[in-house]
């Protein structure tokens, strides 16, 4: 897959910013590419947000600047969930937004409000936030992942952001600190020296679908064998594996290109490298299909058979949902007859889990705590 | 544009007047009463915008008053002039502006009208200089996204732009519409014709069917044709109101095929206790395996029946096919 590099780069003109190792690497791995680099102040970056923002295809046009400057509010956030679909208590780093890849589906397009591709080089206060809240955390079984506001390998390639966080999580054996990507790149799990830490926390994690939905909707990423080529990678460097099936969406030749796909999962990996799978339908904000329909004229993802779902986004009506996931879960099966991967939903609710997982966690912290142990742990089978 | 135009007042025969160059055009050709009344009554009296061409004149802004005089005139013989102003050497481009001007400032521009001057403008200027320049003219924001969606106004028939024209098509009916071909807004408009809906009505309508079409990768005549409509519309026996009804049950039972199917058959269970005056519905879009029951007593005996009709309730197959399993507490 080509790697991103943007059109300019955009400085904020702060000191901590400037000087930072995110700040340093990004200009080092840009050098000699003829890329504009410009140092603004915060008033001068707003403006430009502002003007970018109101052009027709901003969320388009901004990706082509990457501005470098600083996370003024919290970097840990609880991924969010509602009362009604079980969530698996989930935390995330907010470390850069947006995203260089063009999926159809991404609700990052609904989502943000700067266009530009973003990336928070105050790591100094990043760090602070993470001794204090995660210090104050209790015993609490805590996953974190940085693949929810951008992709967390997107700009790896430039910021080495990814392996800053290892060596930061490498003395928090504890913690369990999960990358989810849609590339293929691998040279910072590859080339990683532990500074005395082992590898048990890390999850590498790649997003999976039919290979239509990868060739037509999930554009500029990597292929779906691309990113199992780089999972067998990350599996041989010493690396736990996760896989997230979401979004399934219904295509044409659903079953057979999903079954295509699952067969692909397991000619790279076997059963006991993946600690567990998520499986998401697509769902989305009303919005979102206003989005979709004016930049991505020829996708047909937002016709179907929907209903509003009690989150008030729109998601397929559930005996379609059923089916959908009915498929997957047992082609996956069928290639792990022992159950050794965790299967779980995202953001379902208790009768999906009862028709098809065996029962519903009895809370989003129970089904936290579970996919915690099977990859600490690591039992032949939960 | 920074020319000052200049103008001379003359009286023209309206049979010097060429009616049919369009070239200044943005108003569409349909009937408009009030206009019709006005100047039968008291003439023209904000004079026509002409510039000479060709031994005659061609019309510059007042395709709407000219038609009118031009065909009240005609009833008395088609000897008559009107008050015109006559304007220089200007471009085609400038007159066009001229036209667009003369009415965005003494009045709302329709939607068909935005269309038409964005169409036109298209011939003398690119897109960004229309956005950034024109928009604001006609009281539009400068967003390509409203270009893009007024000019494709352009491609309504002619009976759709009418009946926009004349408020009777919304334009967010209108927008969804331009995307049909010529035959599905025919269909269309036939519908939109035969049912009376409101304006909420057709904008659902109009997105249900694009959608339809979109998920079964058809046109919108072909998602029509398959419901039969022409037939419903044709038929004497049903009223405005359940024509409505029928294609739009019919549409809807294409667009989420399950969820109707499932809904039938859950209507079917459910009508075995009508009798007993239990109305039992499911959960929204059956999200949940839970049901409402509802009923109304007023005796002991009352109760009594209806505690009957629930132990039946428990036993029937509605509740073994619609609450499985239990749900999280």
């Amino acid at each position: 897959m080509i790697r991103y590099y943007p059109e300019k780069v955009i400085i904020l003109n702060d000191a901590v910013i400037r000087e930072s190792v995110i700040t340093l690497n990004i200009l080092d791995s840009i050098r000699g590419r003829g890329i504009e680099v410009i140092y603004l102040s915060e008033a001068e970056i707003n403006d430009l947000i502002e003007k970018t923002a109101r052009l027709e295809n901003s969320y388009g046009e901004g990706k082509k600047t990457l501005l470098i400057t600083a996370n003024r509010g919290e970097f840990l956030k609880k991924c969010p969930g509602t009362n009604e679909y079980i969530c698996c208590d989930y935390y995330i780093i907010d470390f850069a937004q947006n995203c260089p890849m063009e999926c159809t589906y991404c609700i990052l397009q609904a989502y943000l409000n700067n266009p530009f591709m973003v990336v928070y080089a105050n790591i100094g206060d990043l760090f602070a936030e993470l001794d204090t809240r995660l210090a104050g955390s209790g015993g609490k079984k805590i996953r974190i992942g940085t693949g929810e506001f951008t992709d967390s390998l997107a700009l790896e390639h430039l910021s080495e952001y990814s392996k800053i966080l290892m060596d930061y999580f490498a003395g928090k054996p504890q913690f369990i600190l999960e990358f989810k990507s849609k590339t293929d790149y691998i040279k910072t799990f590859t080339d990683y020296r532990s500074g005395g830490g082992g590898l048990d926390n890390i999850l590498i994690s790649y997003s999976m679908n039919a290979k239509s939905v990868n060739k037509f909707e999930e554009l500029k990423t990597a292929t779906i064998e691309e990113r199992l080529i780089a999972a067998a990678a990350c599996v041989r460097a010493g690396y736990k594996i996760t896989l997230h099936f979401d979004p399934i969406i219904d295509y044409d030749n659903f079953e057979t290109e999903m079954a295509e796909t699952i067969n692909l999962i397991f000619k790279y990996l076997s059963p006991g490298d993946i600690k567990y799978i998520s499986l998401g339908a697509f769902r989305f904000i009303p919005a979102l299909a206003d989005i979709i329909a004016v930049r991505f004229p020829k996708s047909r993802i937002i016709y179907n058979e929907f209903i509003k779902g009690y989150d008030k986004k729109i998601r397929y009506f559930r005996f379609k949902r059923e089916k959908l996931f009915e498929s997957v879960i047992n082609l996956i099966r069928e290639h792990d007859r022992l159950n050794e991967i965790r299967l779980y939903f995202c953001m379902e609710s208790p009768e999906m889990w009862n028709a098809l997982l065996g029962g519903a966690p009895s809370s989003d912290e129970q089904l936290g705590g579970i996919l915690y142990d099977k990859c600490v742990n690591c039992p032949a089978s939960y | 544009m920074n020319k000052i135009i200049n103008y001379e007042y003359r009286r023209i025969p309206l049979k010097d007047i060429d009616l049919s160059d369009d070239r200044c055009r943005i108003s569409h050709k349909c009937v408009y009463a009030a206009l019709e009344k006005s100047i039968g009554a008291s003439g023209i009296i904000n004079p026509v915008i002409l510039y000479p061409y060709d031994g005659g004149y061609k019309i510059i802004s007042g395709f709407k008053r000219a038609d009118i005089a031009a065909a009240i005139d005609a009833l008395s013989g088609g000897q008559g002039s009107i008050g015109c102003l006559i304007a220089g050497d200007n471009s085609a481009a400038e007159r066009l502006l001229i036209n667009i001007c003369e009415n965005a400032s003494i009045r709302e521009l329709n939607p068909i009208e935005i269309s038409a001057a964005l169409k036109k403008l298209s011939e003398f200027y690119d897109k960004p200089a229309i956005v950034e320049n024109y928009l604001p003219l006609i009281n539009m924001q400068k967003s390509e996204y409203i270009f893009n969606k007024y000019l494709s106004l352009d491609r309504l028939t002619a009976d759709l732009k009418t009946a926009v024209v004349r408020g009777r098509l919304p334009v967010a009916a209108a927008f969804i519409l331009a995307d049909f071909s010529g035959a599905g807004q025919t269909a269309f408009a036939s519908i939109l014709n035969e049912t009376r809906m409101g304006a909420n009505l057709i904008v659902e309508t109009a997105r249900l069917l694009f959608e339809t079409a979109m998920q079964y990768n058809k046109t919108a005549e072909r998602i029509l044709s398959d419901i039969n409509y022409e037939a419903v519309i044709t038929n004497k026996d049903l009223t405005t109101n359940q024509k409505t009804e029928t294609i739009r049950g019919a549409l809807n039972r294409l667009k989420r095929p399950m969820y109707e199917s499932c809904l039938e058959r859950f209507s079917g269970l459910a009508s075995a206790f009508t009798a007993d005056k239990i109305s039992i519905n499911p959960f929204a879009y059956f999200e949940k395996d839970e049901i409402t029951i509802k009923f109304n007593i007023n005796s002991a005996a009352g109760l009594e029946k209806k505690i009957k009709a629930l132990n039946r309730l428990k036993e029937s197959k509605l509740i073994s096919e619609f609450l499985k399993e239990a749900g999280r507490e």
